[in-house]
């Protein structure tokens, strides 16, 4: 209904930068795109296995309830010696050789296997044999690094063992898919987090659409930023904010499996920056009804951006499931903030904002009484 | 104390003062527009007062809580209409405008005083604002029929909405506004209400899906129909007490319970570190496929002659065999009989088998041993519902063995105590038996009008019929309805049949109602023969398949071998069942002019085909036999004489079944010069046959023969069996005769 319009889009002199950043995420998404193309239908239809989802879904509910057992195990063991012996003494051998927490990966961010109450009530009911429940709990161990680490290495699972061999066909081929996805290759996930994928995720895109809205408005507010307060500013706010983003997100919620890729978190730090100026006054288009008089240019308060970008992002976070949502609206309120505090780095060239009142006056002379 | 007459103005000179401003009364197009100006912040604030509802619906919907998922959506809801009323109380009692209405210049004002309303009135707006909303929006209707254009909402608050700007006034309601309304709002109304029915079905669907799969709130999942014949079953003396899984897999292989049931149970064996067989077998016998023989591939891991593993494979035969791309016919057939004979080659029956072996063999393979099958079923079951199965299975063994009184008997003290399913299975069987055996006789109609009552009154357990209960039905409905079975019969046979039997009941139909050609040529599709190009490689090939690699093709998951353009019939051939072949085959018969030529090769091809099925005992069962009588009647008729000898060489001792069938052949063989021949047949007796049932027979309905035969007992006449003519008596003396 309503849609940022800023000036300067054009201006390719003036926003250098900007334009670069479109090209070099264009050019990576064209670049990687035969194999993202190949490897993405590939891993949908693994994923839509209902065979292998369900036994991934099983095998994680029993990791699940093994770790639950230990970290009970381990209290008893706190509590004191003679717990541990009388236990050894009935025979009870409740350590697994090959236990989830000697194979934790060396980094100290955290990569889930999280005992969510929603998930850990899902592996109960997978474990009684829902096949519903170990659906939905395959398609969240996806997401869950920890598990996937475990599930590649251990041999020794216990259980229907037809299935478990063939999960571990098809996880043989989930990884070697995953190994040539640009997806997985550029973002940040628990099995890549080296200081380059927290930049490099920033370039990368699941689709076409993806990218269209990332680069729009990557364009929109870029340039007016650009323009006002030069190159150094845009590049340290895209980086910096989507580097925060990343941070909030991984700090929230865990390093996933499934990995972090979008421009998003940087074009959040841009509209942070733009709508911290909250008075000052900004043109937008605007299509209420599709009569004459309900449509055209107003110039409304820039905090508008917030309900209009922000707001949703929010209400996002707060609506979805700890590990099963498919937006990372953690790091789009992370690369925000950051843009926000940085704007105060970055101050404004005098007169550009008047540069732009100028630029569009003709536009909002055209009916009168939204210039007030 | 004194209480003012609260609709009484308190002054006069207030109601004026609206008169007196500048402002007046807002176009409806304006103040819709800022409405919707209003969702741009409003949206979002509903979105975050909804969000932990929205996520609360997501996890209840993952752990399949379908109320709990419903409540949430309505708390949502509510969350988002409370917003939404404090949205317009707070903003209109403090500022007297929203910033949507902002823009347009729009003030809401007392009616009265012109003024800011109360915030009671403003509260009271808001509500009655919304409960419009709930009305399909019907109360706004009212702003395009009166000049304040004030809808119920207004009405209800003493307010009017006003405008700054002079020129946007609302003007009196014309013709084309009202016009505008009425669109907007059956365009609303249409939305709404596909909406509804969308919601609803998308409603009555997830309730389905929840109520069918979680049964039992707490412990295992596991499949409820267990539970209670795990309790009651007492094995045989010396025999351990069965696992819940070996008592699945006995009902599922009694038919009793399905393959989600069975994979249940074996899931939860498999999963709870129980490295079972059992549940290798049950999901290999339930699961088709691919995955099927991975797990047939388990069980037989260990010992490849074990009685699992022989059940495994006789569910996933086809894999086993490595048929070259393009192999012949020829080849495809060689290699499916050595398949079936590998199968077949199964580990006997021993004491210390289990249970679910009996029962699955007694759905396989004893259907060609009756004998053994018998002998199998001496020992009691360990469960009344699976004795009900047995029993139903110890008749049709009789029946098979030719013991008809002694399966009448069993039938007549057991079918009472069957259970209603059963019973309906026990009484088609019964039925297409007495059929068999004796024609449309007096208790034929009687065994069969039970079951088809049950198929006429809709019940239950008349659905899912196999192509023998169908074809059992329809003519235990053609002989009791003579000859023509009632619509309501057939519609509801064809309802419940396969799409093969289906194409058969409609030809036949066809073929009662008259359309005699088209009813014909259906019957020789489905069998695969054609009576005007009727090339011999195609009926070499098909007359050598017998049915048990026509079931065994059918069993298979996959291709044998692409369909070569000579093998084109006989893959039609085999794609329908043994029963339902050899069905077709009789009423083809049937249906052919004896006197036409074209029709006489037809019916000699038929019985080289009869014979490939028929030669072979193990399938020679009493429907084969009786569609061999029906299919020798036409020989005789068409006097075919090598094929109707090659045929009553089969069936031997059965020729007495039909009335004069015998002394028919006889006169046929006699009068082509055959004399030795005719007279050996007459002298043939069919005295072989066992006591009890000539005993049985005799208190039969009485004969209505008209000439007998010395050594023919007397049977009830089928129904469409002529007495010997004069004629035909005369050379039947004189071969009697000449035997003397």
């Amino acid at each position: 209904m309503i849609f940022p319009l800023l000036r300067g889009l054009l201006w390719f002199h003036r926003a250098p930068l900007t334009w670069l950043l479109v090209a070099v995420n264009v050019g990576v998404f064209a670049w990687t795109y035969p194999a993202f193309e190949i490897a993405d239908q590939n891993i949908q239809e693994l994923v839509e296995d209902s065979d292998f989802v369900h036994t991934h879904g099983m095998l994680y509910a029993l990791t699940l309830e093994e770790t639950a057992l230990e970290e009970m195990f381990s209290e008893e063991m706190a509590l004191g010696e003679r717990a541990l012996q009388e236990r050894t003494l009935a025979g009870k051998t409740l350590a697994k050789p090959a236990s989830p927490s000697t194979d934790r990966s060396p980094s100290s961010l955290p990569t889930q296997l999280h005992p969510h109450p929603s998930v850990l009530q899902l592996a109960d009911r997978a474990r009684r044999g829902d096949p519903v429940a170990r659906r939905y709990l395959g398609i969240i161990a996806l997401r869950d690094g920890e598990f996937m680490q475990l599930a590649k290495s251990r041999t020794n699972w216990t259980g229907d063992q037809v299935a478990i061999n063939a999960w571990r066909e098809q996880l043989a081929r989930l990884v070697t898919l995953q190994e040539r996805h640009p997806s997985f290759r550029l973002g940040l996930s628990a099995e890549r987090h080296g200081w380059i994928s927290w930049f490099s995720y920033q370039i990368a895109h699941s689709g076409g659409l993806h990218l269209f809205w990332n680069m729009l408005f990557l364009l929109l507010f870029g340039t007016f930023v650009e323009n006002g307060r030069g190159s150094r500013a845009v590049f340290c706010i895209t980086w910096v904010g989507g580097l925060a983003g990343a941070l909030a997100y991984v700090g929230i919620s865990g390093l996933s499996a499934s990995p972090l890729v979008g421009a998003s978190a940087a074009v959040s730090a841009l509209i942070g920056v733009v709508a911290g100026h909250f008075r000052r006054r900004l043109p937008f288009v605007y299509w209420l009804l599709p009569f004459r008089g309900y449509y055209g240019v107003a110039w409304l308060p820039a905090w508008i951006l917030v309900p209009v970008f922000l707001l949703p992002d929010l209400s996002g976070w707060l609506a979805s499931q700890p590990g099963i949502s498919q937006v990372a609206y953690t790091a789009h309120l992370g690369g925000a903030l950051a843009g926000y505090a940085l704007s105060f780095v970055f101050p404004e060239r005098p007169g550009a904002y008047s540069e732009l009142a100028q630029s569009l006056t003709g536009t909002a002379a055209s009916s009168s009484r939204w210039a007030a | 104390m004194v209480i003012e007459n609260p609709f009484e103005p308190q002054s006069a000179s207030k109601s004026k003062d609206l008169a007196a401003s500048a402002m007046g009364a807002a176009s409806p197009l304006d103040r819709l527009a800022a409405h919707i100006a209003d969702l741009v912040i409003l949206l979002p604030l509903m979105a975050i007062a909804m969000a932990p509802f929205r996520r609360e619906a997501v996890s209840a919907r993952m752990s399949q809580d379908v109320a709990a998922s419903d409540l949430a959506v309505v708390n949502a809801l509510m969350a988002a209409f409370m917003v939404g009323v404090l949205w317009e109380t707070l903003l209109i009692a403090w500022k007297g405008t929203t910033p949507g209405r902002a823009i347009f210049g729009l003030r809401v004002v007392d009616l009265w005083s012109g003024r800011r309303p109360r915030p009671l009135n403003v509260f009271l707006r808001a509500l009655s604002w919304w409960l419009s909303v709930l009305c399909l929006g019907l109360p706004f209707m009212a702003v395009f029929s009166n000049d304040k254009r004030r809808p119920l909402h207004d009405r209800v608050a003493d307010t009017v909405v006003v405008t700054r700007h002079a020129r946007r006034v609302a003007a009196h309601p014309t013709s084309s506004e009202l016009a505008f309304g009425a669109m907007f709002m059956t365009a609303g109304l249409v939305m709404l209400t596909s909406l509804g029915l969308l919601l609803s079905k998308k409603w009555s669907d997830k309730e389905t899906t929840a109520s069918a799969n979680f049964a039992s709130e707490a412990g295992a999942l596991l499949c409820d129909e267990i539970t209670p014949i795990h309790e009651e079953w007492r094995p045989a003396p010396g025999q351990p007490q069965a696992s819940r899984l070996s008592v699945a897999l006995t009902m599922f292989f009694a038919s009793r319970v399905d393959a989600t049931c069975l994979q249940r149970e074996a899931d939860h064996v498999l999963w709870s570190k129980e490295d079972s067989t059992l549940g290798y077998l049950a999901l290999a016998v339930s699961r088709p496929g691919l995955e099927g023989r991975k797990y047939r591939d388990k069980v037989c891991a260990d010992d490849r002659g074990s009685e699992a593993c022989f059940v495994a494979r006789s569910f996933h035969p086809v894999s086993d065999m490595n048929l070259p791309e393009g192999s012949s016919d020829e080849e495809t057939l060689g290699v499916l009989q050595n398949l079936m004979t590998e199968v077949e080659a199964a580990p006997p029956l021993s004491a210390s088998s289990a249970e679910w072996y009996r029962a699955f063999r007694m759905e396989r393979w004893w259907r060609s041993d009756a004998e053994a099958g018998l002998a199998a079923l001496q020992s009691p079951a360990p469960h009344r519902d699976l004795d009900a199965t047995y029993t139903a299975w110890r008749a049709q063994f009789l029946w098979q063995l030719g013991r008809e009184s002694e399966a009448r008997t069993m039938l007549d003290e057991k079918l009472p105590l069957l259970y209603p399913r059963e019973r309906f299975r026990a009484q088609t069987a019964w039925c297409g038996a007495e059929l068999a055996l004796q024609g449309c006789g007096v208790s034929a109609k009687r065994v069969c009008a039970a079951p088809l009552e049950s198929l006429e009154r809709h019940e239950p357990i008349a659905q899912f019929l196999s192509d023998r209960q169908v074809i059992d039905l329809y003519r235990g409905a053609e002989c009791r309805d003579q000859g023509r079975p009632s619509a309501s019969v057939v519609a509801r046979l064809s309802r419940e049949a396969s799409s093969e039997v289906r194409r058969w009941l409609t030809a036949t139909q066809a073929w009662r109602e008259g359309d005699r050609r088209a009813a014909r040529e259906e019957i020789e599709k489905l069998l695969g023969v054609d009576s005007v190009d009727m090339s011999p490689a195609a009926l070499t090939k098909s007359s050598k398949s017998s049915p048990q690699i026509a079931s065994m093709a059918k069993m298979s998951d996959e291709s044998t071998s692409p369909p070569t353009e000579a093998s084109g019939r006989a893959d039609l051939f085999l794609n329908i069942s043994p029963e339902l072949q050899v069905e077709s085959l009789a009423r083809l018969a049937e249906m052919l002019d004896t006197q036409n030529d074209v029709d006489r090769r037809l019916l000699r091809s038929l019985t080289d085909r009869w014979l490939g099925a028929g030669l072979d005992s193990r399938t020679r069962d009493l429907h084969v036999t009786d569609a061999g009588l029906r299919l020798l009647r036409r020989l005789v008729e068409g006097r075919e004489v090598r094929s109707a000898l090659d045929v009553a060489k089969v069936l031997d001792e059965s020729l007495g079944r039909v009335p004069n069938l015998r002394e028919r052949l006889a006169i046929l063989s006699f009068q082509s010069g055959q004399r030795e021949l005719a007279k050996s047949i007459l002298l043939t007796p069919g005295g072989q046959r066992s006591k009890g049932d000539r005993a049985a027979s005799a208190i039969r309905a009485p004969a209505q023969v008209a000439s007998q035969g010395p050594t023919t007992p007397p049977l009830p006449a089928r129904a469409s069996t002529e007495p010997l003519t004069p004629a035909e008596s005369r050379v039947l003396s004189e071969i009697r005769r000449s035997r003397r």
